[in-house]
């Protein structure tokens, strides 16, 4: 009985010898890839608002999924003197991709420290390259001042240059909305707008 | 002797292709993933900077459901001290979506409900913004049940190795997989005593768990000691003893099974392994056993016996101290409450939804197997505070109406107005209870809700009406062709003559809402509905103006996202990113916004929202919150009272509640009465921020005479005077009210305007010049309506007849 068992164990050891390089199991296919969307879950039952996504690669333009407002196009908004949405005069473009960015000096909301310390960092973000990492934590200071101009103003910047053109209209809208009396930060706006719509 | 050394070696050949067989098997589930890894589910991270909304109680609150210990000085991680208003914490450390966020020593300063400051507890330097761990608040688990949290060999604190191996395996670190002692004392008290005493060693319970059937022979018992003899020789001992840490199973829950050190730490004791005293390591170590009978929530005098019969072994053996023991032993077993029970986790309702959007873009097992970390817009506290008041609040209702207890259900989302955040969800009465989701499911019918886009709509026709704008609020009678007439009559059966706009939403009245939907025209009010976000396609029928559409409370909730965002819509969201087991974020889920209906209008609305409050038929919130806070928002009752709705926003949430029963009886409850109270618990407690709604630039002011809409006339004199309403610019009223006269309709400048020289026609923008906008079948001269107040009347007859 012993000499099986050390017969066993010397077998063994030949065998551990001759399996040290034995392959080690393949690792599933990578399932995802940054960004992808995998596969087709099941549908919900529920008729939920689209929810818009990205990745590095955007296969579908966020927004894409909108109804177009029919009252929006046959009944314009009420003709303004101080027209929000849409550039006084047509700023010359700047030129180039990128839209520098705009002074806030003028602008009535003053930025606190938490905000602005997410702003740096995804300027910073943005110059790296890393745009998407700058679009979420600009979405992150927004989370904190939702209402501050200069943060709308930055996603805007960050999706034009990303080609998100749709998208940087509206952020750059709603950051002159928000822009009071900031002149400079709204005409940086309609160049952002412009812009992104000669994109279009 | 012969003959035997020749039948060994004749048996050794099958022998070492079966011992082969098995290392291949070994290797190959060993080396590759080793467990299915099911996706983690996060809440939002409390964001902590001076200004942020933190009370004291919040604070305190958020530390207690991430499982920080409060103690007198704060100088472990996981633990806080509290003085007054200042907080001294020491956080974890965590990586989350945009990054790793170190361990720190803080100091937090709150005064008057919100953050004064932060600063480092040590250095006492100011910090801009820090971040606690969000919350898990939730797993995506196999259909095998198993849930468990995967340990790396550095994981592992030393104590817990130490206490294993004490326990369950003394020569672990001597053994070859196997312990021939360990076999033998086994044996002979089985045989001598008449008594089972385990022999395994740890590599034995680990093969034993993971690659083979729990079956007892002793065919399996050999395979089970000649895999541990190969797992022992080609692998080390803390990847083993690592690898046993994860596997073993020590906890039911429900359905789901608890395996694993780091799962078991977060199950019974609600804090991460590393931070687990002697006492603790002793009890889960002790449960390894038997799980079930020293259960320490069902059976905690067992396994109070159990663990310090630990702690007397790792006294005895040297591992611990007499007098650490001692002081274990007096220890509680410091078990947290049991969360509630199923697949949801302590949040089924949010879970429920957050699943059903990662439904769309994962497979099922790439959820419960990928390791996905899944990070949401969940807030616990908005959501624990919110649960906290509803119960309350419906026993309370159904006494006061004399209802039969227990059938008033409820359902509520709350989310941020600016970037569409779902912060929290209600799905129905009993809180963490993962039933029917009447929040996501219940398609009730909306009644008054859906006013506000009737008179969204209206607004956005200047020419024809503005908030002073008098509206017919007479008995109204529609016909149409096969159909029997009908005649909605107000809430309180009366007619209101002519109210202006903004009082006839106010207070709800159907017969005016009626008269202005049919004269902007159904289909014009189904296209704002679908701009603010309805999904669905109902019958553009009269009906609809007052509500008989059916929607879930979130697809209502979207409706008031928009009109909250000044007429952005953002798809609501409850989750931001999903990152991979590498920390790679493998998905985003950006905020996206789309300007949906025109600013000036949205406006407007807002405004007569407010004056819901301030006037109509949600003045209970002026004396249940702070009048201050400026709120807007709109009752819902249905027919009979069988649904009560409140929608409402401040600058910070925008909140919808529903308030009815399952079996659709009459839940004697109007939106005012029911919802709306609910609603203002739930608030209040958040401290909303007041709503200051951005006046958008084509937005001016005029002094109007509030009986007829016109311009305030200062002659009159007597009259109580003017009001100042806001109006799209360049549609001020241009009439002054004549003295004595006030039921006249108020034309607007730019209608007055209408083919008079130097106006050009067809191209300003304006709708009734506009060939495109106004078709003809219902193009009224305005003239005609200013000239009869009955106008509308005679133009409904005029389609129905």
């Amino acid at each position: 009985m012993k000499l099986l068992i050390v017969a066993a164990l010397l077998l063994f050891i030949v065998q551990l010898a001759g399996c040290t390089n034995s392959t080690p199991r393949v690792k599933p296919a990578p399932v995802y890839q940054h960004g992808e969307r995998v596969g087709g879950g099941s549908t919900s039952a529920l008729e939920m608002p689209e929810v818009g996504t990205e990745g590095d690669e955007y296969g579908e333009e966020p927004g894409e999924e909108y109804r177009v407002s029919e009252l929006q196009s046959e009944v314009p908004q009420a003709p303004t003197s101080a027209p929000v949405t849409e550039p006084a005069d047509g700023p010359s473009l700047a030129g180039g991709e990128q839209v520098a960015y705009a002074g806030s000096s003028g602008s009535d909301a003053s930025m606190g420290k938490a905000a602005n310390s997410l702003l740096q960092k995804a300027e910073a973000q943005q110059q790296a390259g890393d745009l998407n990492g700058a679009a979420s934590t600009l979405e992150r200071a927004v989370g904190i001042e939702a209402r501050n101009p200069v943060l709308w103003n930055r996603l805007a910047n960050v999706r034009l240059q990303q080609g998100h053109n749709d998208l940087a209209v509206e952020f750059a809208s709603k950051s002159s909305e928000f822009a009071g009396s900031d002149e400079n930060l709204k005409h940086n706006n309609s160049q952002i707008i412009d812009m992104a719509k000669a994109a279009q | 002797m012969k003959v035997m050394l020749i039948l060994l070696l004749i048996a050794a050949v099958p022998m070492g292709t079966y011992m082969m067989q098995l290392s291949d098997e070994i290797t190959t589930s060993f080396e590759g993933q080793r467990w299915a890894i099911p996706a983690r589910v996060y809440s939002r991270s409390m964001e902590l900077y001076a200004g942020a909304p933190v009370s004291t109680q919040r604070l305190a609150d958020e530390l207690n459901y991430l499982g920080y210990r409060k103690v007198s000085q704060a100088d472990t991680t996981g633990t806080w001290a509290m003085n007054g208003g200042r907080f001294m914490l020491r956080s974890r450390p965590f990586t989350s979506w945009d990054g790793a966020e170190p361990e720190r020593a803080l100091d937090v300063r709150i005064s008057g409900g919100k953050v004064s400051s932060v600063a480092d507890l040590v250095s006492g330097k100011e910090l801009d913004l820090v971040r606690l761990e969000p919350l898990e608040i939730g797993s995506i688990y196999p259909r095998d049940n198993e849930d468990r949290v995967i340990l790396a060999p550095g994981d592992i604190p030393d104590l817990l190795k130490k206490t294993l191996t004490t326990i369950e395996d003394r020569r672990y670190y001597e053994h070859f997989g196997i312990d021939p002692r360990g076999i033998t004392r086994a044996a002979f008290s089985t045989l001598v005593k008449g008594r089972t005493e385990g022999g395994s060693t740890i590599t034995q319970q680990l093969v034993k768990n993971y690659f083979l059937t729990p079956r007892r022979d002793l065919k399996r018992k050999s395979k089970e000691a000649l895999m541990a003899i190969i797992l022992d020789a080609k692998y080390d001992k803390e990847d083993i003893l690592a690898a046993y840490a994860n596997e073993i199973y020590l906890g039911q829950d429900g359905n789901r099974e608890i395996h694993g050190f780091g799962l078991a730490s977060e199950f019974f004791f609600g804090v991460p392994l590393a931070e687990l005293e002697l006492h603790q390591v002793a009890l889960m170590v002790g449960l390894i056993k038997a799980p079930s009978t020293y259960n320490p929530r069902r059976n905690p005098e067992n396994a109070l016996k159990r663990r310090n019969l630990v702690l007397d072994v790792l006294a005895q053996q040297g591992v611990v101290s007499e007098g650490t023991v001692a002081v274990a032993k007096e220890k509680p077993l410091g078990v947290v409450d049991k969360k509630p029970t199923g697949q949801g986790g302590r949040f089924p309702a949010f879970m429920d939804l957050v699943k059903r959007q990662l439904r769309r873009d994962y497979q099922p097992e790439d959820l419960t197997s990928e390791g996905l970390r899944i990070f949401t817009t969940f807030d616990p506290w908005v959501q624990k505070t919110a649960e906290n008041n509803v119960q309350k609040r419906l026993q309370q209702l159904e006494k006061q109406k004399g209802l039969p207890k227990g059938k008033l259900e409820v359902a509520a989302v709350i989310t941020t107005p600016q970037n569409g955040e779902i912060l929290a969800v209600i799905g129905g009465r009993r809180a963490g209870y993962a039933g029917f989701n009447r929040a996501l499911d219940a398609t009730r019918q909306i009644g008054s809700l859906v006013k506000p886009a009737v008179y969204l709509t209206a607004l956005q026709y200047p020419d024809r009406y503005a908030l002073s704008t008098i509206l017919d609020d007479s008995k109204v009678v529609l016909r149409n062709s096969g159909s029997k007439s009908w005649s909605p009559a107000n809430y309180d059966h009366k007619d209101h003559g002519h109210v202006p706009l903004e009082r006839a939403l106010a207070k709800s009245y159907n017969q005016a809402t009626v008269r202005l939907g049919m004269d902007i025209g159904v289909d014009r009010v189904m296209t704002t509905l679908h701009a603010l976000g309805m999904s669905s396609e109902p019958d553009p029928l009269p009906s609809l103006l007052l509500g008989a559409v059916n929607m879930t409370p979130l697809e209502v909730t979207q409706l008031y996202q928009t009109i909250a965002a000044g007429g952005y819509r953002s798809p609501l969201r409850a989750i931001r990113e999903v990152m991979g087991p590498d920390e790679k974020i493998l998905k985003r889920y950006p905020l996206t916004i789309k300007r949906t209906i025109p600013a000036g209008p949205v406006y407007l609305v807002s405004r007569a929202m407010q004056s819901v409050v301030t006037q109509g038929t949600a003045r209970y919130l002026l004396n249940a919150l702070p009048s201050s806070l400026n709120l807007a928002g709109k009752t819902g009752t249905t027919d009979n009272l069988r649904d009560s709705w409140f929608a409402g926003f401040s600058s910070d949430y925008v909140t919808v509640v529903w308030v009815g029963r399952d079996d659709n009886k009459p839940a004697g409850l109007s939106g005012s009465s029911g919802a709306l109270r609910v609603w203002a618990d739930m608030m209040k407690p958040l401290n909303p921020s007041p709503l200051d709604l951005v006046v958008p630039g084509t937005i001016e002011m005029a002094r109007v005479d509030p009986g007829s809409g016109m311009l305030f006339n200062p002659y009159c004199g007597g009259k109580g005077g003017g009001v100042d309403k806001p109006f799209l610019r360049g549609y001020t009223p241009y009439q002054e009210a004549s003295c004595g006269s006030d039921h006249l309709l108020a034309p607007s400048r730019a209608s007055s305007q209408r083919g008079q020289p130097g106006r050009g026609s067809g191209d300003d923008g304006h709708p009734d010049f506009n060939g495109n906008s106004w078709d003809n079948r219902r193009y009224r001269p305005p003239q005609k309506r200013n000239q009869s107040s009955d106008g509308l009347g005679g133009f409904l007859r005029g389609i129905f007849e």
